[in-house]
């Protein structure tokens, strides 16, 4: 009896964190695939001619090959790679930018508030998509370009939060301490500020870096994405390419793993705003 | 009896060889003549073009969209027939080239007398003179480049104009000059006294060609209706011609399969799509498309080229090394994985096909041998490092213009990677390429479209001292041989052709064991048609494209109309016949006296641009007012 009731409060657990669950699960499963890629891959990467050309899935082609006979599956475990290192170190560009203006935002108040709410005001009216697309053109479409355009234009709705953050803080008595104590403001800022506004603010890493792989594929699939590097959003373009050639498995696989990696993510980071914040979790 | 048995046969045997000799004479004139083709007046033809041309001047700057578009307004003076070359009248119905004592060269052309502009003016030789003379150098580089050479043009009366060479040119025998690619001649009355450069009818061209142009709505569509009063009686067939822009090639091959578009020429398709198309159309999926693939009209290839300039990577500066790469690369499996055997891949400088093959030399290039290259990589120098590696190239490309050069690209990757070579793919859209590439000779490797033919101009342009211009479609190589500078410039002076080709072909050999680059593969040109068209009369139209009366599809028609009178109309210039225009379209039969009823295929519908009309703005409005509103109430009531 006692260990029916022990099973159920565990299944009760498992239940009220279960997209915190899945998403870590999901997530690692990827990074675990990007992280082993040459284990678990017999070809090189980008590489043509590894067998004839359009070939349907096989066992020596797990996902079949494209238009230049290279394998579909080697391609998708790489590309698996570029999309973490791009998604999430783009999210964490966005994040220091966004987190240092809407501290500065909010800490400050009064006309600096007011100037840098303005500014993000207008960067959130701007799509972020096409000013990606703009600047990642400019530059020239390599992998860093690619990953610096997709963060500098991801920062808005960071910074509108950690502003919101700081604010609700701001008014706690201990900041109030410590400025009569006469902490200068950046001590203040530093280690009484933001230790207590970012934790809620970490999980949205998550959130932006499921945003910020779409758009990565999104660049990919117009052909903004660089040939050295392989890319799901380059084979989906492939597959776009040579669409009428009927060979489902070149957009298949891809976009299976970019949706996966995507949701991964999104599990990931509402999962954990769920487990931190209680009272949004739903009933049991 | 028998005297009357052999009376018998020999009348039977009479009797039946007049029998077979008439069949016989029957069949043979059908084989010469062919069915009687009854052309049908009316329909409109639709073209997909994937871009759209800057400007329609018809003594413009040649680029292949733009020839699609103006070709079918106006005429030059010459045209090329499509299989020999040789000039065919135009505009000019017969000339004559003179050498002077002197070595200076007269090119007198007779005009015809019967021609008009779209807007009634007549033609004559002054608007050639002025064509050449103010509008061509603005626009186009080759009549520009003409002038080096033309000490000026005279018009002795309406109807003669005499051109004065100051020495000998044998590129004036190519197209480029007096016809094909942008040399039409332009209207003097409407651009005399204008700022010709921002002269309206840049943009509405009057020509006196079939079709005269009706409407351009830009980023959509050009509109071109027929010329009731073009100068070959009879023609054209069609009532309209309209040129709808779609720029992806996916939305292109769509369109065809639905019947929104009745033509693509080359561009605007990729090779994949043209493939799948032509597997459909085997599966008898699309029974009104026919789709054929045909050797490039202007013997146009992809060329990997090299930096050779000073500053450029010290690699390819050794000869063994830029041999060694074009044994690296398998040029037969570019041919069949990039464009699915379509094309032929090159052991020479020059494709087989007719623009080029005069000039076939003797030397070939390396073959694939990839043990051989290693050998000679090694041997110059350049040993393999601890990852493999010997040295690294920079490999840069339009890949806005030309999509599928990524793929070769990466094809070119893999090969040269396997002999040692790391190449970095640098993907640039077409502007950024030509600046890099052309102006600021920014690059390591590149794929060049280049256009080899017709005629020496191109070898001048590529492979020469001169052709070393910060210019775009240069010689962006750096590539300088003398001894090859020396038989081409001669060529260009040598106005007999065998001759001119004898030099040519000794320059060629010198450049081809030069290796400047790899000829990779010829290309082969698409094209794709809606077979309710019929170019029956104009064989090889869509073919021998050399922007001439070859894609000036006045005999085009459409089959599945009726056959009906043509629209007559008075001439007000007298008529005179318009000469050796080999015109075998038989009289139209008349069914009926009334008036031909106008059926036209139906226009695409356009999608109109999305605007907001004032009702719009007001609902938007007022959407929003009530949703404010509801939610401030809501709000309220909560707080309560």
């Amino acid at each position: 009896m006692k260990r029916g009731i022990l099973i159920i409060e565990k299944l009760k657990i498992i239940k009220s964190n279960i997209r915190l669950l899945l998403g870590v699960i999901i997530i690692s499963v990827i990074v675990s695939l990007g992280l082993l890629a040459s284990y678990i891959t017999w070809y090189q990467p980008l590489m043509a001619m590894e067998g004839p050309p359009y070939q349907p899935p096989s066992l020596q082609h797990p996902f079949g090959t494209d238009d230049l006979g290279g394998d579909i599956y080697t391609n998708v475990i790489y590309g698996i790679r570029t999309s973490l290192f791009v998604g999430v170190l783009s999210a964490v560009i966005a994040m220091v930018i966004g987190i240092m203006i809407g501290t500065l935002a909010g800490y400050y108040g009064g006309f600096i508030d007011d100037l840098l709410m303005r500014i993000v005001d207008m960067a959130f009216i701007i799509p972020q998509f096409l000013l990606a697309l703009l600047i990642a053109t400019i530059l020239g479409p390599n992998i860093y370009n690619i990953t610096l355009a997709i963060g500098v234009t991801s920062w808005p709705g960071i910074a509108r939060m950690t502003r919101a953050m700081i604010l609700s803080i701001k008014q706690l008595t201990f900041i109030e301490a410590a400025r009569v104590i006469g902490l200068s403001d950046t001590r203040i800022i530093f280690s009484e500020l933001l230790p207590n506004a970012l934790p809620p603010i970490i999980p949205y890493i998550a959130l932006q870096a499921s945003s910020n792989v779409l758009v990565e594929a999104g660049l990919g699939f117009l052909g903004v994405s660089d040939p050295n590097v392989p890319s799901l959003g380059m084979l989906l373009n492939d597959a776009q390419q040579h669409i009428l050639m009927n060979a489902w498995w070149m957009s298949l696989f891809p976009g299976i793993f970019l949706s996966l990696m995507i949701l991964g993510f999104n599990l990931l980071g509402d999962g954990l705003i769920e487990y931190m914040n209680p009272r949004l979790r739903r009933a049991s | 009896m028998r005297t009357s048995i052999s009376n018998k046969k020999f009348l039977i045997t009479l009797i039946s060889i007049t029998v077979i000799l008439i069949l016989s004479l029957e069949t043979s004139y059908y084989l010469v003549y062919g069915e009687t083709v009854q052309p049908r007046y009316g329909g409109v033809l639709v073209v997909g073009i994937p871009s759209e041309p800057p400007n329609l001047v018809l003594t413009g700057a040649p680029t292949w969209v733009y020839y699609q578009v103006v070709t079918p307004i106006c005429n030059s003076l010459i045209d090329f027939d499509p299989n020999t070359l040789e000039w065919v009248p135009d505009l000019a119905e017969s000339w004559n080239i003179t050498v002077t004592p002197d070595g200076k060269m007269l090119v007198i052309f007779h005009l015809i007398k019967n021609a008009m502009w779209h807007d009634g003016y007549p033609f004559t030789s002054a608007d050639v003179k002025y064509s050449y003379e103010v509008i061509g150098p603005k626009f186009n580089s080759f009549i520009a480049g003409m002038w080096k050479y033309l000490e000026g043009i005279e018009t002795p009366d309406n109807y003669t104009v005499i051109f004065k060479f100051n020495t000998t040119w044998g590129l004036i025998l190519y197209p480029g000059y007096f016809g094909g690619a942008g040399t039409c001649i332009s209207p003097k009355h409407l651009y005399e006294g204008t700022d010709i450069v921002n002269n309206p009818y840049n943009l509405k061209p009057v020509g006196t060609g079939p079709f005269k142009f009706a409407e351009w709505v830009k980023g959509q569509y050009i509109k071109l209706v027929r010329n009731d009063h073009y100068w070959k009686k009879g023609l054209p067939y069609l009532d309209a011609i309209i040129f709808k822009i779609i720029p992806s090639s996916s939305a292109m091959a769509l369109a065809l399969q639905k019947g929104e578009i009745d033509f693509v020429w080359n561009y605007g398709l990729t090779m994949s799509d043209a493939v799948a198309l032509e597997k459909m159309i085997k599966e008898g999926k699309l029974p009104n498309l026919k789709v054929w693939f045909f050797p490039s009209p202007g013997g146009s290839i992809d060329f990997l080229g090299f930096n050779l300039h000073p500053d450029g990577p010290a690699p390819l500066k050794d000869v063994r090394v830029r041999k060694a790469i074009a044994m690296a690369i398998n040029r037969t499996a570019i041919a069949e994985l990039v464009y699915y055997g379509k094309v032929e891949p090159l052991s020479k400088i020059v494709p087989n096909v007719p623009a080029t093959a005069m000039f076939m030399p003797t030397a070939k290039q390396p073959d694939y041998n990839p043990d051989e290259a290693n050998k000679l990589l090694d041997e110059a120098g350049y040993k393999r490092g601890p990852d493999g590696i010997r040295f690294r190239l920079r490999l840069t490309i339009d890949a806005t213009s030309y999509p599928w050069y990524v793929q070769e690209a990466q094809l070119i990757r893999d090969f040269l990677k396997q002999v040692g070579i790391d190449v970095q793919i640098i993907t640039l859209d077409t502007a950024a390429w030509h600046q890099t590439v052309f102006r600021n000779w920014d690059f390591d490797m590149s794929i060049f479209p280049f256009v080899e033919g017709p005629g020496p101009a191109y070898f001048i342009q590529y492979f020469t001292k001169r052709g070393i211009v910060r210019a775009s479609w240069s010689n962006a190589m750096g590539f300088d041989d003398p001894r090859a500078d020396e038989y081409l410039f001669a060529a260009e002076k040598e106005i007999n052709k065998t001759k001119q080709i004898e030099l040519v072909k000794k320059a060629l050999d010198i450049i081809t064991e030069d290796q400047p680059g790899v000829w990779l593969v010829s290309r082969t040109f698409i094209a794709a048609l809606n077979t309710a068209f019929s170019d029956e009369l104009q064989p090889g139209v869509w073919e021998n494209g050399w922007g001439t009366a070859y894609m000036r599809p006045e005999k085009i028609f459409l089959k599945t109309l009726p056959v009906t009178t043509p629209i007559t109309t008075t001439t007000p210039t007298p008529t005179t016949t318009s000469p050796t225009i080999t015109v075998s379209t038989p009289t139209p039969t008349t069914t009926t006296t009334s008036t031909p009823p106008k059926i036209t295929t139906p226009v695409p519908t356009t999608p109109a641009a999305p605007t907001l009309s004032t009702e719009a703005i007001i609902a938007i409005g007022v959407v929003i007012l009530v949703v404010i509103i509801g939610a401030s109430l809501y709000l309220v009531r909560r707080r309560k």
